[in-house]
This record gives C-alpha cells, sequence and structure tokens, in this order.
C-alpha cells in the first residue's frame, strides 16, 4: 500500500496518469481524494494558462512591433571560434577522460542527479524548517537534524525508480549533497572521484539502504559519514 | 506527376498533417522564449522547414514527435545566432503584456506569472505534458533525459505553481 507522500508526488508528476495503486489508496484515503482534487483544480488553471488564445497574443504583438524591445547581437567569429574550442575539449574529455564513475549504474544515477538540481548548489547560512524535513524524508527515516549540522536544502527526487529525499548540507567547503537510498544496497562505500569537475564523494552502506554523499573536492567526508551514522537511522 | 501537382499534393499534406499544430507550435515557443516574437520567429522557421521537408516524414502518426524536434532545434538555433541582451524583467513584461491581452481571469493571469517565473528546466517538460499531451516517456525521449528526471522535474514544476497559486493547497492532512 503507498503511503500519502508518495501517492501525492504521483498526482503532482504526471496527474492525468495515475497507476491503479495509486486509484486504490485516492479511494480509500479522504485526505488524497481531497488533495488530488485540488491539484485536479490547479491543474486545470495550469491548462488554461499554457493554451492562452493565439489570436490575441499575436495581434498584441502585432500592434506593438513598432516598438519592438529585443535588441539582437551578431555572434562574433571569435564566440564561435570558442564555442568550437570548448566543444572539442568536452568530446576530448568525454572520449579520453570522462566521469570516473566506470559503468555502476547507481553510481551514474547520483552523479547525474547533482547536474538535475543546480538550485541545490548554493552556499548560505539559512536552514530548512523540521517540517520541511519530515514532508521530504516521509516516513522513511528518523533523522535526528541536531547531529547533521546546517540543512539547507530538502526536495523529494525520482531516482531509480523511487521518491528519495535529496538533502543538502553545508560543509566546510560549500554545498553537500546527500541522497537517502533506502532501497539501494551496497555492501561496501564506493567512493568516485571527480577531480576535473571539482567534485568527490562516496556512497555508504547504511542498514539495508546507502547514503549517496557528493561534495566539492576537497570537503573532508570522513566527518561527514560519521555524522550520517549517527544522525540517520531507516524507518522502512 | 508534373511538378505542379507534385507540389499541390505536398501542400495538402501539409495543410492535412502540419497546420493543425501551427497554434500549439506557438504557445510551445512563446513559453520556451517568453517572447511573442520570438515565437512567431521560431514557429515560421520550423513550418518551413517541416515543408521543405514533408517527404522526410514517413510515419505520419509520429508527426508530432517530429514537429517538436524541429521546433525545439529552431529554437536552440535562434538563441545560437542571436545574443538576446535585454533583462528577464523585460522579456516577462512583453511576455506579460501580450497574455495579458488575452483578457482571461484573474487565477488564470496568476497562474500565468507562475508560469513565466518557472525554472526554464521545469517549464518545458511541463508544456510538452500540457499543450502536447505527451508522456513522460515522450518528453524523456524529445528532451535526451532519463524518465525519472522528467518526473522529477514535472512534480517540482507543479509544486512551485501551486504554492504559488494556491498556497493552501500543500497543508491537506495526511492520512
Amino acid at each position: 500500500m503507498l503511503d500519502c507522500k508518495t501517492v501525492r508526488d504521483r498526482i503532482e508528476a504526471d496527474p492525468a496518469h495515475l497507476d491503479q495503486d495509486c486509484a486504490e489508496h485516492i479511494a480509500g484515503c479522504a485526505a488524497c481524494a481531497a488533495y488530488s482534487d485540488r491539484v485536479r483544480n490547479a491543474e486545470w488553471l495550469i491548462h488554461e494558462a499554457l493554451r492562452f488564445d493565439v489570436t490575441a497574443v499575436k495581434r498584441h504583438a502585432a500592434r506593438k512591433s513598432a516598438v519592438r524591445w529585443t535588441i539582437v547581437r551578431r555572434r562574433t567569429v571569435w564566440s564561435g571560434v570558442a564555442a568550437m574550442l570548448v566543444a572539442g575539449a568536452a568530446l576530448w574529455y568525454g572520449v579520453n577522460v570522462g566521469p570516473a564513475v566506470g559503468t555502476d549504474p547507481l553510481l551514474a544515477e547520483v552523479i547525474d542527479h547533482w547536474y538535475e538540481e543546480p538550485g541545490s548548489w548554493v552556499r548560505t547560512d539559512v536552514q530548512i524548517s523540521p517540517a520541511s524535513l519530515v514532508e521530504v524524508v516521509n516516513g522513511r527515516a528518523e533523522i535526528d537534524i541536531g547531529r547533521l549540522g546546517l540543512l539547507s536544502y530538502a526536495q523529494s527526487c525520482f531516482v531509480r525508480g523511487e521518491w528519495v529525499p535529496h538533502l543538502v548540507m553545508q560543509g566546510e567547503r560549500g554545498p553537500v549533497m546527500l541522497l537517502l537510498l533506502p532501497h539501494e544496497r551496497v555492501d561496501e562505500p564506493q567512493t568516485l572521484t571527480l577531480p576535473d569537475e571539482g567534485l568527490s564523494g562516496v556512497i555508504v552502506p547504511l542498514g539495508e539502504g546507502s547514503i549517496a554523499v557528493i561534495a566539492e573536492d576537497g570537503e573532508p567526508l570522513a566527518p561527514i559519514r560519521a555524522q550520517l551514522d549517527a544522525a540517520v537511522e531507516w524507518s522502512i | 506527376m508534373p511538378t505542379s501537382d507534385v507540389g499541390d499534393v505536398r501542400r495538402l499534406r501539409f495543410e492535412r498533417l502540419v497546420a493543425p499544430w501551427r497554434d500549439d507550435l506557438y504557445r510551445y515557443a512563446f513559453w520556451l522564449s517568453r517572447d511573442p516574437d520570438l515565437a512567431e520567429d521560431i514557429v515560421q522557421e520550423a513550418m518551413l522547414r517541416a515543408f521543405r521537408s514533408l517527404e522526410s516524414l514517413k510515419d505520419e502518426g509520429s508527426v508530432k514527435a517530429w514537429l517538436l524536434t524541429i521546433a525545439r532545434r529552431e529554437h536552440a538555433r535562434v538563441y545560437e545566432r542571436k545574443r538576446l541582451e535585454t533583462q528577464d524583467i523585460d522579456e516577462l513584461s512583453a511576455a506579460e503584456a501580450a497574455l495579458i491581452a488575452t483578457g482571461d481571469d484573474t487565477d488564470v493571469d496568476d497562474m500565468r506569472q507562475a508560469i513565466l517565473q518557472l525554472d526554464d528546466d521545469y517549464r518545458e517538460p511541463l508544456l510538452l505534458q500540457v499543450i502536447f499531451g505527451l508522456t513522460t516517456e515522450e518528453i524523456a525521449a524529445a528532451m535526451d533525459m532519463k524518465q525519472g528526471a522528467v518526473l522529477t522535474r514535472l512534480h517540482r514544476a507543479r509544486k512551485k505553481l501551486i504554492e504559488q497559486v494556491r498556497p493552501g493547497l500543500s497543508v491537506v492532512a495526511d492520512k
């Protein structure tokens, strides 16, 4: 049986294509049924907003054409050359170096996910609220927030078929990504080093699951692992 | 077949297959570029390319994905050719002014403001899902992403929109 948080995440991702499990949960849960109705109401607004009257917009644009605001600048030859050099360097890197994640799909997914969330790479001293942490963790773990230091980001993310908590704590050198993976068992720590990208990390086993940690190169990971060991306990 | 007949056949096929998508392509280009004039440029160019390469469309059932690929490339090409020096706030003003001209109600306008402020990465999969009715698998193929990443972005996009436009929604009590 799915829990409420998972059902709501799925509703928000694809409200028009809910599977049987979700439908059954909604049928038996008044709160999620109410939530679903309200998301559908918001969905109607999204449809109306996106599917605007094209004729009216074009008519307005035509009237304004005399005062076009767009300033266009030709791309210079030098910027073209620079772009080619960058593309060439990227190609060389991809062929000859590549990320040091080998072919392990979990490592690759974790690295991919780092790039998916640029909004989390912020150095800040603003702590998220305990309520938002509770919402994102959604009963998958008990987290002693006091042992983790400053948590600046918490979101649910879809990784390898599961919605998992994506947290960011502030380390000595900047933001540190923590992906809580209660369904991903690893037998021993898997390290990853991406010196050319300035990143390093590790996926550490924790009970039946694991936690992926990615930080800027040079961030001391051992104390973070110790903090995670002390602060996180799976509850599923 | 005489050349003019060939041209007529192509034109009729174009009218039947491609022309019905014109408004949706404009909406897509508008939301991507947030500029009504640029959107028109993108659509014009995309339609022209579609017309010229219509014979390459073998499977008529895939016309939507085929057109989207052309429009996405054209959008990228426009940004490659041109470098827009305008501040974001001006871009938003132009788009907002055009949308206000549609005369829709306040709630819809609020939602449009929120959509305009979404990050591009979150907005595009939403456009593909809502305007073109693509599945998350099709969106992943169109954007060359993993399906999981698409689901995350869609979830995040709706969450942001709902938080902004319907702030009370997220506080429904759990079972």
